[in-house]
């Protein structure tokens, strides 16, 4: 795995991948909780029987 | 002095021998060039020498500027300084996950930094965008990263992503290949004594604004970016002169 430190690109040391891998797993779970925040949202606005516009317009 | 210098800005009277040097001296130079200011004013109105008029063209060798006299005063042509917002560096990436700055991005020179960067993610997967700050080009780790990330995506949605005791802090959010760009303003990045602040604006298909610092009283030299998903763009880096 390569890294850019200005114009110059190598290969990451092995403290630099092990971060970078933490860094993807990290991504990964903030991109799930997103998702999940999303469609929780999604459903409750579904169980109190608003329309998206609805929805928008009490949210915004 | 330079080879062009001059001393002198002589006339000439009816019936004087014209030589050679008295030629060279107008052939040689379409603008006096002068050592320095001082250099300069003693060329004019003197014994044989002209007398300093309005529109009088000067070049100074000491400070590399052209001066024009305006009858009252010498005035430097174009801007006398660098100006207020002075390129520092630059560089483009083709399918990087990290960007850092080389070190010495951030010096004392400046105070407050203005930086762009530019992506466009080259795969389908996610492509949330992470920085750091660096110490000596190596971006610090520890869990004292704090600040937050509020993105409205095109369908109107609003995502709130915060980060505390965390290891980077929030910046981006691009689709998975239709990339995005941002502008951050880092405050006072090289003070050893105060804790350094982000705050920007991104724009992608939606747009957002994040910001940060981190919370440790350190200097920092540059910025480490990081893609979730392989990038190629670029990034420029601007210093913001007190005046």
């Amino acid at each position: 795995m390569k890294i850019q430190v200005g114009d110059e690109v190598r290969d990451m040391t092995d403290e630099e991948a092990a971060q970078y891998a933490l860094d993807v797993k990290e991504f990964a779970a903030q991109e799930k909780a997103e998702a999940t925040k999303i469609k929780l949202k999604t459903a409750l606005i579904a169980k109190l029987g608003l329309t998206a516009e609805e929805a928008a317009l009490l949210l915004g | 002095m330079g080879a062009n210098a001059q001393t002198s800005v002589p006339l000439y009277v009816a019936a004087e021998v014209l030589t050679a040097a008295n030629m060279n001296i107008s052939a040689g130079t379409g603008v006096p060039v002068f050592a320095t200011t001082v250099t300069r004013d003693a060329a004019f109105g003197g014994a044989g020498e002209k007398v300093l008029a309005e529109g009088q063209l000067a070049y100074i060798e000491a400070s590399d500027v052209v001066q024009y006299y305006t009858g009252a005063a010498w005035a430097t042509v174009g801007p006398a300084s660098a100006g207020a917002l002075v390129f520092i560096n630059g560089t483009t990436f083709t399918t990087q996950t990290t960007v850092s700055m080389a070190a010495g991005t951030f010096t004392s020179t400046y105070k407050n930094y203005l930086v762009i960067l530019d992506h466009q993610p080259g795969g389908s997967g996610g492509a949330a965008i992470t920085y750091r700050f660096n110490v000596a080009g190596s971006p610090q780790t520890g869990a004292n990263y704090y600040g937050s990330k509020s993105f409205i995506s095109s369908a109107g949605t609003q995502t709130l992503t915060g980060a505390s005791t965390a290891t980077s802090l929030p910046m981006g959010q691009s689709g998975g290949t239709t990339g995005g760009g941002g502008t951050m303003t880092v405050y006072n990045p090289v003070s050893a004594t105060t804790m350094t602040d982000v705050g920007g604006v991104w724009s992608a298909q939606g747009g957002g604004t994040f910001a940060g610092m981190y919370e440790v009283n350190e200097a920092h030299d540059g910025l480490t970016f990081i893609f979730a998903t392989s990038s190629t763009g670029f990034y420029r880096v601007y210093g913001l002169a007190d005046s």
